[in-house]
């Protein structure tokens, strides 16, 4: 099928089979690797990507069901060489260890600001609750993301 | 992800056909979180999918007092959890949607997908149950409205015919001065509940003493368990801690919970009570503080 959406605010056209995941369009036929696949049952977060400004899994979107819309990936963030308030953020507190969760923390985070610039620490939390680091316990995560909140005010 | 024929029918007739033709290998796909997820693992391995996401006019929620809540199946459940109408009035149930999965889970799930997953530990078909929530289910030529027990026939299994499809989820409007509340019991942020509650209270014109009750336990069996023994043991009585309780352990006495990684079945029994006896009190003091 000819599937035509958005990606990162560029028009793409692609011919997708119907068992393709949003997650291996972007990754394979796309060659966007900063989207992972963890867990590739929606739990862990990873593949997270925004749909239309919203949070989604990308591992259990059919690619199929994106036309016509808006996809955002981890590539779209910074603006040429200039990283995303988030992205400065997330350096500047050492949120990142071994860096495969943070694609889908830095998405999470991106529409949580978008939505709601003056965030408070548990509606951080709350937004991060479905995206799972096994290696900072979080503290640095929520540190970056609200940090990054007060420089966008 | 095994080969599939994909199919986006622009009408509910076309899709109840569709299915009918394809009967046996053909799934309804709406949100997918649990159907993709599903067949990644090869728990099931449809033919066909249908996906109704192009049908207009389900996604949909509007109120009349007098009719109630309606709810289109295709309802994503983050839009439930922040509808300013449903969080003021049908509280337990915006409670509820709030508890699924997690926020981009709630991104994608629709009502009518969770309640046609039919898992055990869904968090909408015990809300919705508590509310007396009826489900409007068509296929060509007929239509039919159930109750979320009918609806709710076993694990995984709802009582739609291989064409039937749900069509609208319709919610009453409590009576004046009541209160709802819907607790769930979790060991992480984003996992499936260990047990849940809604319960649903409404004051009686004397101070102090209960009108009308409707108590549901979830996680705790293939489907919701509407607790009647313990909502009867309300009504006409003032809610003093020691009724709250003794409703508590009558609730947790319909539970049939089975041994899992959550928790052993005399657990999720003991939690059952402590659960009903914490929800029955955050409702009666929401029904209070309502007129």
């Amino acid at each position: 099928m000819l599937v035509a959406f958005q990606l990162n605010g560029e028009p793409v056209e692609l011919e997708i089979k119907p068992n393709q995941t949003l997650l291996e369009v972007i990754r394979r036929d796309r060659a966007l690797t900063g989207t992972k696949e963890g867990c590739g049952i929606g739990e862990c977060g990873a593949c997270t990507v925004l749909l239309d400004g919203w949070p989604v899994r990308s591992c259990l979107t059919l690619a199929v069901d994106v036309r016509g819309r808006q996809v955002a990936t981890i590539e779209g963030l910074a603006q040429g060489v200039k990283l995303h308030p988030l992205q400065e953020s997330f350096i500047k507190y050492g949120a990142i260890q071994c860096g495969f969760c943070i694609p889908g923390m830095l998405m999470v985070a991106k529409a949580l600001l978008d939505e709601k610039p003056k965030s408070t620490e548990q509606e951080v939390r709350a937004a991060i609750a479905g995206n799972f680091c096994r290696c900072t316990g979080y503290v640095k995560i929520v540190e970056a993301i609200l940090a990054a909140t007060e420089d966008l005010r | 992800m095994e080969e599939f024929r994909y199919i986006e029918p622009k009408s509910l007739r076309r899709a109840c056909d569709l299915l009918k033709q394809h009967q046996g290998e053909a799934k309804l796909i709406a949100g997918g979180v649990s159907l993709i997820a599903m067949m990644k693992n090869r728990l099931v391995r449809p033919g066909v999918l249908v996906n109704i996401k192009a049908v207009r006019g389900l996604d949909k929620i509007s109120f009349r007092p007098r009719s109630g809540l309606r709810i289109g199946p295709l309802v994503i459940h983050r839009r439930v959890a922040a509808h300013p109408l449903i969080r003021e009035r049908f509280g337990l149930l915006a409670e509820a949607a709030s508890e699924i999965g997690s926020p981009a889970i709630r991104n994608m799930g629709t009502v009518g997908g969770n309640l046609c997953h039919a898992d055990p530990n869904g968090d909408l078909a015990p809300a919705l149950l508590c509310l007396d929530a009826r489900l409007k289910l068509v296929r060509p030529g007929e239509k039919r409205v159930v109750s979320l027990d009918q609806f709710c026939a076993d694990y995984y299994t709802t009582c739609l015919e291989a064409d039937e499809i749900l069509a609208e989820i319709l919610v009453p409007l409590p009576a004046r001065r009541s209160g709802g509340a819907y607790l769930k019991l979790k060991r992480t942020a984003t996992d499936m509940a260990v047990v849940q509650v809604a319960a649903c209270l409404t004051r009686d014109a004397r101070p102090g003493v209960c009108a009308l009750a409707r108590i549901v336990i979830g996680s705790v069996g293939p489907y919701p368990i509407l607790a009647r023994e313990a909502a009867e043991h309300l009504v006409g009585r003032g809610l003093s801690p020691e009724v709250i309780e003794q409703a508590a352990a009558l609730a947790a006495g319909q539970a049939q919970p089975s041994a899992d990684a959550r928790g052993s079945a005399d657990y999720k029994k003991e939690m059952a009570r402590i659960f009903v006896e914490r929800a029955l009190k955050l409702a009666w003091e929401r029904a209070s503080g309502s007129d």
